[in-house]
């Protein structure tokens, strides 16, 4: 049977053939449908872990069980996952373990851009790269082979261009596997105990000696024969747009990106004229080439960050490509007219909210200057125009415990008021212990949760604050107003964000407190779990005196109407088919022209 | 066959993404290697969202090339404006009367293009305009318009008529699957008043 699937659908089915019995991760934009796919299967347990960090213990520990375990991420999640992954990387495994990462290349939906690949060499696993949906689903698998067979966690990356295109795959019946349980006392996991971490070091090094022997013959390297001027060696989607572009060179197109099959290269570049890379990112692959004595060319005639296309990779070989693989003629240029459409907050968002009484802060603390570090989560889009609420935002969790370094790099923050803002499945991902450290560190910051229980960014996953699992099931929601009480905090503001008044106040009072406040307001997302919609609000242009207080909300249903005042301000109206009735704009009408319809 | 390379686009919230998941559905029913790629993640906040499907004996990337576009469906005025030059010489482009404003133009900021149409026509573009979004609410629901384009891409596409109804029979969720069907044939008699088809 063959389906047409999402990549990050077919690696998931993978997984499930593979006969995977655990499988957890956290939210990631591109690799988010991974999990979520894998949840549809009732044979594997799936979990939406708090963290990156923690779904790779889960996953180890499976593992240790004997049980073949999947753990997915975006990029910057195996920063957070690198931790227990490099000792297990190095201990080896019981059942497969393999972790699946998704690189964010072109920064679509990420503050950074990064080339994963460099991690297998650091943490000394072997890579498998698909190109397209059939291997994505075929390397899941042949990866939990090759991880019992070599005794070492394999990663599986992927980048956008991948794991957002689809294919047509061929699907194959679920094969179930079992494995001989956990051995407690087994000197292989117990480092220092058992096996001196030297020992597994040289262990994880020799294991790479062997797969490099493995990739020389292994089918998922091969070499597809062309001319003999060009040769090209390529992986994941660089592979595609190579072939696209230059069908006729000869291509040796590397499933396994790391241990590199050297013998086979060796033997690919002595039978070509010119050899080329094409790689996105770091020349990760040509780095390597060139280590071994091999000329090559690659990264000099391509951009380093970004990503590839078409076009770019057609750049690369216009020296070289014979005129008919040239374009006949180059396409019209794009039309100058053009205008950007950036995605918006949605209207009612509750973050809209909080920016709005933020704005007001700003302006009413006229000598002390209002710095607000930033999180990662739809208030990110807060960093940018018309917003710039925030002065900075780079990781999760992070912006507790940078707000409080701030303050501390201040000389206590005289003269500044510091906050930080951030959403709940952020704070229990990675604010916990930046909370922690700011009031055990006697930090003057006002931390800022905005709860609006889901993971909103990434398209309404459940966390550990919802009280509902992956799969939808009933769990106990953790409660944030009590993990902050419980850890110390005194100056605690419950606020709803669409009453300004109360968010406002307790955020001047908050910044006036000595130590560590948190202003935590929580409003349900308009879209997740279920969208709702409530009915829209009016202006009665009668009223509006046009003063522009709801204009600088910027909610995205309020708009300049073309009617005037009489001293010739714009008034406003409200896009019925937007507006969710928050209500929060006829909270701060300075005229009371703001009411429900009808 | 040569790859076919066709483009559908328009604004989060118009059905691109439905749209081209029965056109891949359809191309792979019919036999052929196909390849998709999409814009993910803007599309339930305003933004603009775009689908490229590559089918033939063998697809490569999953993305379309500028100036190789054989046909753009396109949703909205602007979207199709923004990404006509990926469409070949001698390629059409089908748009939907239809403008939705971003936030920066609805704020001032930035002013909406005057007649994009005409814009493309000036350019010697072959673009057929339709009124879409009207004709999905005569047929009864504005959302049909995924199907409703697809009965016009029908026109220029070699699919049988029975591999789009599998297709759309497929992927449409059967309480909504009578008005889609009805939706693509109103759109593939649409087709037929189009000059040269």
């Amino acid at each position: 049977m063959k389906k047409i699937m999402l990549a990050n659908e077919a690696v998931a089915r993978g997984a499930y053939e593979a006969g995977v019995n655990v499988a957890s991760g956290y939210p990631g934009t591109p690799s988010t449908e991974i999990l979520e796919e894998i949840a549809h299967y009732d044979e594997i347990y799936t979990e939406w872990s708090v963290n990156e960090k923690v779904a790779m213990d889960v996953a180890i520990g499976a593992s240790l069980a004997g049980s073949r375990s999947i753990v997915t991420m975006k990029h910057a999640g195996v920063n957070v996952a690198s931790d227990p992954f490099v000792p297990i990387a190095l201990m080896g495994v019981n059942a497969g373990l393999v972790l699946i990462s998704s690189d964010d290349v072109g920064a679509v939906s990420s503050p950074t851009e990064q080339d994963t690949r460099i991690y297998a060499k650091l943490f000394h696993v072997p890579m498998l790269e698909p190109s397209d949906s059939q291997e994505a689903k075929d390397f899941t698998a042949l990866a939990f082979d090759l991880s019992e067979r070599f005794d070492v966690p394999f990663l599986v990356r992927l980048t956008n261009g991948v794991s957002h295109s689809k294919g047509i795959v061929r699907l194959s019946p679920r094969k179930e596997k079992s494995f001989a349980p956990f051995e407690p006392m087994s000197p292989k996991f117990r480092p220092q105990g058992g096996v001196h971490p030297t020992v597994m070091h040289n262990n994880g090094y020799q294991k790479l000696k062997t797969l490099q022997k493995y990739g020389d013959k292994a089918k998922v390297n091969r070499v597809e024969p062309g001319i003999k001027k060009v040769g090209i060696i390529a992986s994941g989607i660089a592979y595609q747009y190579a072939k696209e572009v230059y069908p006729s060179a000869s291509f040796l197109k590397l499933g396994m990106t790391y241990p590199l099959p050297e013998r086979l290269i060796a033997d690919f570049a002595s039978s070509v004229k010119d050899l080329y890379v094409v790689e996105e990112l770091e020349p990760f692959l040509e780095e390597q080439v060139r280590a071994m004595g091999i000329r090559v060319k690659g990264s000099e005639l391509r951009p380093h960050a970004g990503g590839l296309s078409r076009e770019t990779v057609t750049k690369m070989f216009s020296a070289v490509l014979s005129r008919p693989e040239q374009k006949k003629k180059g396409p019209m240029p794009p039309f100058p007219q053009v205008i950007k459409r950036f995605p918006t907050m949605c209207s009612g968002c509750l973050h809209l909210a909080f920016y709005y009484a933020i704005r007001m802060l700003r302006k009413s603390l006229k000598d002390r200057e209002v710095i607000v570090m930033g999180d990662i989560g739809c208030y990110s889009l807060g960093i940018a125009a018309p917003h710039n609420i925030l002065s900075c935002a780079f990781a999760m969790g992070s912006g507790i415990s940078s707000a409080h370094g701030l303050t501390k790099g201040f000389g206590n923050g005289k003269g500044k008021a510091v906050l930080s803002y951030i959403g709940d499945s952020t704070f229990l991902h990675a604010g916990i212990p930046s909370l922690m450290n700011a009031i055990y560190n006697k930090s003057p910051i006002t931390a800022i949760i905005a709860n609006n229980h889901t993971t909103a960014m990434t398209g309404g996953q459940e966390h550990a604050g919802t009280g509902k699992t992956i799969q939808g099931n009933e769990s106990f929601p953790v409660d944030i107003e009590a993990i902050c009480r419980s850890i110390g905090v005194e100056d605690i503001h419950l606020v709803d964000p669409y009453d300004f008044k109360q968010t406002y106040e307790a955020l001047r009072q908050a910044v006036d407190y000595e130590g560590v406040s948190v202003v935590l307001g929580s409003r349900p997302c308009w879209l997740f779990p279920k969208k709702i919609s409530q009915p829209p609000l009016q202006v009665l242009t009668e009223k509006c005196i046009g003063c522009g207080s709801c204009l600088s909300i910027y909610c995205p249903s309020i708009v300049p109407s073309s009617e005037k005042t009489a001293k010739g301000k714009a008034k406003v109206s409200i896009t019925a088919l937007s507006c969710n009735g928050c209500g929060f704009c006829a909270n701060v009408c300075t005229s009371g022209a703001i009411t429900k319809a009808g | 066959m040569t790859t076919k390379n066709v483009l559908i686009v328009g604004v989060g919230g118009q059905g691109v993404v439905l749209a081209s998941n029965i056109l891949s559905e359809a191309a792979m029913i019919s036999g052929y290697d196909v390849k998709k790629n999409e814009a993910h993640g803007q599309s339930q906040r305003s933004g603009s969202v775009s689908s490229h499907i590559r089918y033939g004996a063998r697809v490569y990337s999953p993305v379309v090339g500028e100036g190789e576009a054989d046909i753009i469906l396109a949703f909205e005025e602007l979207e199709a404006l923004r990404w006509a030059h990926y469409l070949k010489a001698g390629g059409t482009i089908i748009v939907n009367k239809q403008r939705i404003y971003p936030a920066s133009v609805i704020s001032g900021i930035d002013s909406y293009p005057d007649d994009p149409v005409s814009l493309m026509k000036d350019k010697g573009i072959g673009v057929i305009s339709i009124d879409g979004t009207k004709m999905a609410q005569q047929i009864g629901n504005p959302v049909v318009i995924s199907t409703l384009f697809m009965g016009v891409a029908a026109a220029f596409l070699t699919f049988t008529e029975k591999a789009w109804k599998t297709a759309i029979t497929t992927l449409v969720p059967e309480k909504h699957r009578d008005l889609n069907l009805k939706a693509f044939a109103e759109g593939r008699k649409l087709a037929t008043t189009i000059p040269g088809r």
